[in-house]
């Protein structure tokens, strides 16, 4: 199934996706039919008119979203696409095309409306992406033009030349699910998203700007080895639930030596392989507690411990509370009003 | 000492204001403390939509007041207090949400360093938050009801990381970026906090704006005059037309304490309101405020304040 479109509000792209499952979408949101698959693809439409689609959701079968180039270059694109793959061969699979260069699993995109992106969404595939649209006058309220056209054309330089340029780590993974999971029980949802929206820009503003100075940019890495390093990543926190994927396992996947790897996931993702497993084990964790339908017993069987106490001190050792007094702190409220 | 007095319309006014008791020249902006008064700055940022973030850092050689007069605007002011100080003297840090149409009065002792972070949110940016949404809606009528509005929450370590990035906040091309998400990620959290606590199982969900009004119009008679008994809880629940007992559950969700423990307090903040204004004499406040002796009123002020005021013995009216 393909489906085209270039517009510049994603409730429209929704409306569109609906429509080619014969199926249509309500305010914005479109619940897959049993026919088209299961989840949701929604759309926001936030203050500085910034628009927003929000996926997660399973297609029946291959599925690809197109836009079509269009002449106005004011309006930019970011997509943030994790797709949980199936298989070895699934993995191997761009997820992502920017004009003809493609881009793995888990992919993070920079675009205007004048560079066509096709993304490519496997048949009974989980599919967690977070969509913004803006204008660039949005930005030009907070940076200076200047700043934001060395951003732009640095960024698109190393992506139109097949560089994975930011790819998904931890903070960038705690920021989507946040979006993508929560923002149903928030309730002021627009501003819950809005808030959400801008800190994923400004952690890809900064973190790009950290790379044109030090990082993987200048350590000439070459550009399947960084592919090669976002799989190996995607498959060491992909399932919590399981004992973690070893080091030689992972090495192998990545195509290199278990040392070469161990140095180069920490200039990668900035912590040591089993740190910075432990630290998205952790977070995943405090995220399912937030959501407030499960006991700490069940989280910490669904991050994989059968010992609750090994668990509560190892949320302690990442939080500094113990589960029970995190879950009481995030409750606890003093009077509404004090004279 | 030094009195500064303003109204928040904007914190450029505020800068105005104390630029003029320091005699110095205003400046947009910022204001860097001369030397002869004591040192650091009040530094304010502005951003779109009507929001402005002031940061200070300051220590005065002198003791300074701050008097925020009331004005008719209904801005939303936080003020986050700087965490970096907790435990000083027993200090909490936290975080008070506040409206401008509210008078507001600050004793800065000599020497003391005053830091933290104060964001103003114009009102019409607040109807623009909250939007249309049911739980938005909720929220902006309890604001516009409570219009002394006092909420307060302590600053615990999500807020306290927020704090930092916007006052360690070093100044290059990215700042203003990271300066605004925080304000919107601190505003977002209070509000999603405040409708937690006025929705669920308590009373102020339960009951409807209605009743809360009738309870604050019946406050306001209440702490009208502090020189006569306060009145009676049957009284005053006759004037909202409500049982005494739903009257007192209703009082305290929106007052923070029963009938007259608040009557107390509101007492007591007149005084220091009378006080620091320098204006009345000692025979004056005590008869204002209905108390016979002077002993019994030190003893009163003390027991919510900590401290009888040093600053009220040096002033010529206050014998």
């Amino acid at each position: 199934m393909e489906i085209k479109f270039n517009d510049r509000r994603f409730e429209l792209v929704v409306e569109k996706i609906a429509r080619a499952f014969g199926s249509s979408s309500t305010e914005g949101e479109w619940l897959l039919t049993p026919e088209a698959g299961s989840g949701f693809i929604n759309s926001w439409q936030l203050q500085d008119d910034i628009s927003v689609m929000l996926m997660n959701c399973t297609f029946n079968m291959d599925v690809q979203l197109k836009r079509k180039p269009n002449l106005n270059q004011q309006f930019f694109i970011l997509h943030f696409y994790e797709l949980s793959a199936k298989d070895e061969a699934q993995k191997k699979e761009p997820v992502f095309y920017i004009q003809s260069q493609p881009l793995l699993n888990p992919a993070i995109s920079f675009s205007n409306f004048a560079i066509n992106t096709t993304v490519r969404i496997p048949a009974n595939t989980n599919v967690h992406a977070v969509n913004i649209l803006f204008h660039q006058n949005f930005i030009h309220q907070f940076l200076e033009p200047h700043v934001f056209e060395k951003f732009i054309s640095n960024y698109y330089y190393r992506e139109l030349h097949g560089e994975q340029v930011e790819y998904i780590d931890a903070g960038y993974r705690a920021i989507m699910d946040e979006i993508i999971k929560e923002h149903r029980l928030h309730p002021i949802t627009n501003q819950f998203i809005y808030s959400r929206v801008l800190l994923l820009m400004e952690k890809l503003l900064i973190s790009f700007h950290e790379k044109l100075k030090t990082g993987p940019l200048a350590l000439k890495i070459k550009v399947e080895e960084v592919n090669n390093m976002i799989q190996a990543e995607a498959e060491l926190v992909k399932d919590f639930s399981e004992p973690a994927s070893n080091i030689s396992s992972l090495s192998r996947m990545a195509g290199m030596s278990p040392t070469k790897f161990k140095i180069q996931f920490r200039n990668f993702y900035g912590l040591p392989v089993f740190e910075y497993y432990q630290k998205n084990r952790m977070q995943h964790a405090k995220n399912l507690l937030k959501q407030g339908i499960y006991s700490i017993q069940e989280v910490g069987n669904m991050v994989g411990y059968t010992n609750l106490g090994h668990f509560a001190a190892a949320f302690k050792k990442e939080f500094g509370l113990l589960p029970k007094d995190w879950i009481q702190s995030e409750n606890k409220l003093k009077p509404l009003i004090k004279e | 000492m030094i009195t500064i007095e303003y109204g928040l319309a904007t914190y450029d006014n505020f800068l105005k204001q104390i630029s003029k008791a320091l005699k110095i020249k205003h400046s947009k902006n910022i204001v860097n403390i001369p030397p002869a008064y004591g040192n650091g700055f009040f530094k304010m940022l502005t951003f779109p939509g009507g929001i402005e973030c002031m940061i200070f850092n300051a220590t005065f050689n002198t003791e300074v007041q701050f008097h925020q007069k009331k004005i008719r605007d209904e801005n939303l002011i936080f003020r986050l207090d700087d965490a970096s100080k907790a435990g000083e003297n027993g200090f909490t840090p936290e975080l008070q949400l506040n409206k401008s149409n509210r008078k507001w009065i600050f004793m800065g002792a000599k020497f003391q360093r005053m830091s933290g972070i104060n964001i103003l949110i114009r009102q019409d940016a607040m109807s623009h938050f909250f939007g249309s949404s049911e739980a938005g809606i909720q929220i902006n009528n309890h604001l516009n009801l409570l219009t002394s509005l006092f909420y307060n929450e302590p600053m615990d370590a999500e807020y306290k990381k927020w704090f930092h990035d916007i006052f360690d906040a070093q100044e290059d091309d990215f700042t203003r970026f990271i300066i605004y998400n925080r304000i919107m990620l601190i505003r977002e959290r209070v509000f999603r906090r405040f409708y937690k606590k006025i929705s669920g199982n308590l009373p102020a969900g339960k009951f409807s704006i209605d009743d809360l009004t009738r309870v604050k119009e019946a406050e306001a008679i209440f702490t009208k005059d502090f020189s006569e008994q306060p009145m009676p809880l049957n009284k005053l629940s006759k004037l909202a037309a409500m049982s005494a007992s739903k009257f007192k559950i209703i009082f305290k969700e929106i007052y923070g304490s029963p009938p007259h423990k608040y009557f107390a307090k509101q007492r007591m903040n007149k005084a220091r309101a009378m006080i620091l204004s320098s204006q009345y004499s000692l025979t004056e406040i005590l008869d204002e405020l209905g108390f016979d002796k002077k002993s019994a009123f030190k003893s009163a002020y003390e027991n919510t304040f900590g401290m009888f005021p040093e600053i009220s013995t040096e002033k010529s009216t206050w014998k």
